[in-house]
């Protein structure tokens, strides 16, 4: 397994390295001079054509494109992200100081989407159109279909300004997690759901389902054991995009909730034209849906048969 | 950040409100204090996270919690009063001598002296530099134990005048606040903690120097989100919230136990005309006549009765007009005549098409509009639909950022709505920051009347005005020429600050300028 996760890890480094080529040109296209952007913040009256040049010189600026990616990856293997040109603070610690806030609320809510969306999505399958079935698929229409700054504004309503159960917003106790926890898992919850109940269909009405069943398996045996974990292969890919997705940006249950995430800073930096945060933070989001994705692998081999490690290499039996 | 905020605000808030009467209990006679003097304020998005200059600043501005005090305060009413200095006078051509009170002591205990006046005027001008008021690293000398002299790298006989912003305020020589909050200074309230985006929490310095605080501690919570604010406020989670987005104020007043209150005029909406571009190329509104017919068509009237629901007051200065004194009416406005403007158009040549915009020589009558901060699209809109009236087409640019500093520094548009604010006492203050052709402002090339004009001529005057009245009347005639004669500023509204709080919460007394509001007289009553 190990030598598996290696492999897996080193075969996404090209992918990596493409992602920091893109950040890097990305930036490199963005309209407007960096010289011109930072002196401008700088100093109070506009920079002069000697100002500009020194700035250009001193920052590798005037070097070859590939000379400057080269620096730039070179930088990224030793941790540096740049310095913000709002804060003055590097990159990597502005990431880095927000990624628990993040977490906090980020983690809590895909693994409680997880456990909602597989526990409803398997009584759906196996209460085919009956009540609770199509109640559950409704309740996911209407789940989907509501806007998260909606969702979260309700929640407050009722849970903190109605019945003065928890807070409205900020960082703090356990209490202060629930409702921003709850509109992340809420929005996220239907899909995954959906997906866990067809899913489930199509596994139990496979052959090996019947054949499991005409061994006269125990129900549950059945259901748990052979079903449920093959089901779960697709479910596991969306949690674990959802959870990259939700590590990389939760801005608008974080602007809602005052949570001193990512999100909320991530999106002030691009307004505010802030290339290097930018810059930054697509490298980062991209190593984190790297690691997920390689986490996701790991995670078919122990629940997928069928994903073979054979001959040094893995393959998908599929 | 806030785009969908505005959105939702209204109607968000006015689910959630259901109360019917308004309390005026807030305004009764001595109310008795409560056991718990603690306050907590539902302040916007942390002020110092976006840059080096703020952070220097913390806990003075943008957001001041009453920590840390200046030589001389601003007053409600736009007048100097003594704060760290109990006199000061001009000592030279260029110099003033500040005498500090002897009573003063930083929240430690130790006695405030002209060397800590040095030193943190000297942080203040540190690279990066926070200062506007012409000082340099030389500036500040000390003359003895209790006696300073300032004097600016160029004349600036409005020093005194500047020197209340809370940016000069003084604080501990051994303080950094770019790199720690917890800062010691003289103020009634000293730092208890600071947690990045989340809150500042002081507590009453008990050796105050003068009136103590009645507020034993007061925590400054930050909401990114107005709608969230609003609904803290409505939980009880926070007892006031400054600076009400006047969105959902409508559904605040219907609040029960919850008291509004406005401080004086502070700051003004106002059109920054653009004349010519970053390399000097006359733009479009380099015509006087058109400057003119953009101003007559502004119905004012209706943008703050109708847009802004009276909450507003109608305004004619580019300033709050007691800053000027009993000169405010100097300043006469364009008054909106929707004829005068089309035949100001008609004037200038441009006349009206099949569509009803403006055009001359085969060139349709463009203006583009830009602004900062997203809640003033609806004043964009509002401009727009005036100037549509007239025949000009305004094209509205609703832009980031860095993309609207860009356009700033640029020239690239016409009109720039904002609101700045009256933050000192200088009645000249933001003419020659932004309309003097030698302003430090980096657009100042772009919307000045331009060198030599009666306009620079009159501000060179505001910089060596040695007496206050005269002074006011030399502000009051260079806005004159601005906004009258010229057209180079065009005033909107002239705009209060509105605070929501729970009606336990007395004393507060609102300041116009945000950056001086100061919390001593507040207090929890029963």
């Amino acid at each position: 397994m190990i030598a598996y996760a290696l492999r897996r890890g080193l075969s996404l480094l090209p992918v990596w390295l493409g992602i920091s080529f893109v950040a890097f040109v990305l930036s490199s296209l963005s309209p407007g001079d960096p010289a011109q952007l930072i002196l401008n913040r700088q100093q109070d009256e506009p920079p002069t054509p000697a100002q500009l040049e020194a700035f250009r010189e001193a920052n590798g600026l005037n070097d070859p494109f590939l000379v400057q990616y080269a620096t730039f990856v070179a930088g990224l293997f030793r941790g540096e992200l740049g310095t913000s040109f709002r804060t003055g603070t590097p990159v990597l610690e502005e990431l880095v100081s927000r990624i628990p806030a993040t977490l906090q609320i980020t983690v809590p809510a895909v693994l409680l989407a997880v456990l909602l969306a597989v526990l409803i999505g398997v009584l759906s399958a196996l209460r085919r159109n009956s009540l609770a079935d199509h109640g559950s698929r409704v309740a996911a229409l209407l789940s989907d279909s509501v806007p998260s700054f909606v969702l979260a504004y309700l929640l407050i309503i009722v849970f903190a300004v109605q019945a003065g159960l928890l807070p409205v917003a900020g960082r703090g106790g356990v209490e202060h997690l629930v409702l921003p926890v709850l509109t992340l898992t809420l929005a996220t919850t239907a899909s995954m759901m959906r997906l866990t109940r067809s899913s489930m269909l199509e596994v139990l009405g496979e052959d090996y389902m019947r054949t499991a069943r005409a061994m006269g398996l125990p129900w549950r045996s059945v259901v748990f054991q052979h079903a449920l974990r093959n089901a779960l292969i697709p479910v596991v890919t969306v949690a674990g995009l959802v959870l990259a997705g939700f590590v990389t940006g939760t801005v608008i249950v974080e602007t809602v909730f005052a949570w001193p995430g990512i999100g909320t800073f991530v999106v002030d930096s691009i307004f505010d034209r802030d290339y290097p945060v930018i810059q930054g933070f697509v490298v980062f989001t991209g190593t984190v849906f790297i690691v997920i994705n390689l986490c996701v692998d790991l995670l078919y081999v122990r629940l997928d048969p069928r994903v073979r490690l054979t001959t040094g290499r893995a393959s998908h039996g599929r | 950040m806030k785009w969908f905020a505005s959105l939702a605000a209204v109607s968000v808030v006015a689910t959630a409100c259901g109360g019917s009467s308004d309390s005026d209990s807030a305004t009764e006679a001595s109310p008795e204090p409560a056991a718990v003097q603690e306050l907590v304020v539902g302040s916007g998005a942390d002020p110092w996270i976006d840059s080096e200059g703020d952070r220097k600043r913390r806990p003075n501005y943008p957001l001041n919690a009453d920590v840390c005090e200046t030589l001389v305060h601003l007053g409600t009413n736009f007048e100097l009063e003594p704060m760290l200095a109990s006199k000061w006078e001009l000592a030279g051509d260029n110099t003033y001598r500040f005498t500090l009170k002897d009573e003063v002591t930083f929240s430690d205990g130790r006695p405030l002296t002209a060397a800590d006046v040095k030193s943190a005027i000297d942080y203040t001008v540190k690279e990066p530099s926070i200062g506007f008021s012409f000082l340099g690293a030389e500036s500040t000398t000390i003359v003895d134990e209790s006696t300073v002299d300032i004097t600016p790298t160029k004349p600036n006989l409005r020093l005194v005048e500047q020197i209340n912003h809370p940016t000069y305020a003084v604080i501990s020589p051994d303080d950094d606040p770019l790199n720690d909050a917890n800062v010691t200074c003289t103020g009634p309230f000293k730092v208890t903690s600071y947690t990045p985006e989340e809150k500042l929490v002081v507590e009453r310095n008990e050796d105050y120097w003068g009136e103590p605080a009645k507020l034993d501690k007061i925590t400054f919570r930050f909401f990114p989100d107005d709608t969230t604010r609003v609904l803290a406020l409505q939980n009880g989670e926070v007892d006031l919230i400054n600076d009400v987005p006047r969105g959902v104020l409508s559904n605040l007043e219907s609040q029960p136990n919850t008291t509004i209150e406005t401080s004086p005029v502070g700051n003004v909406t106002l059109m920054y005309v653009a004349r010519r571009d970053a390399a000097g190329t006359p733009k479009t509104l380099a015509d006087p006549l058109l400057r003119r017919a953009v101003a007559a068509s502004m119905d004012t009237s209706a943008y703050v009765q109708g847009l802004l629901a009276g909450n507003a007051e109608e305004i004619n200065t580019i300033a709050p007009p007691e800053v000027l004194g009993r000169f405010s009416d100097m300043v006469k406005g364009v008054d909106y005549d929707k004829e005068e403007a089309g035949r100001l158009l008609d004037q200038a040549g441009w006349t009206r098409q099949g569509d009803g915009i403006r055009s001359k020589d085969g060139k349709p009558l463009e203006l583009t509009i830009v602004f900062g901060a997203p809640s003033d699209l609806v004043t964009a809109e509002f401009v727009q639909a005036q100037l549509r009236e007239v025949g000009i087409d305004g094209k509205i640019q609703q832009l980031d950022a860095g993309a609207y500093r860009e356009a700033l520094n640029t020239g690239n548009y016409d009109l720039d709505i904002s609101k700045p604010s009256q933050n000192d006492a200088n009645p000249a203050f933001l003419l020659a920051l932004r309309w003097y052709s030698g302003a430090t402002g980096k657009n100042a090339k772009i919307i000045s009347p331009g060198a030599g004009t009666t306009y620079d001529g009159l501000i060179d005057q505001t910089l060596q005005a040695t007496d206050r009245t005269e002074l006011q009347r030399i502000a009051a005639e260079a806005m004159h020429e601005l906004v009258d004669v010229e057209v180079g500023g065009i005033p909107l509204s002239g705009n209060y600050r509105i605070f929501a709080m729970n009606d336990k919460v007395r004393g507060v007394e609102l300041h116009p300028s945000g950056t001086n509001q100061r919390w001593a007289t507040a207090f929890m009553a029963k």
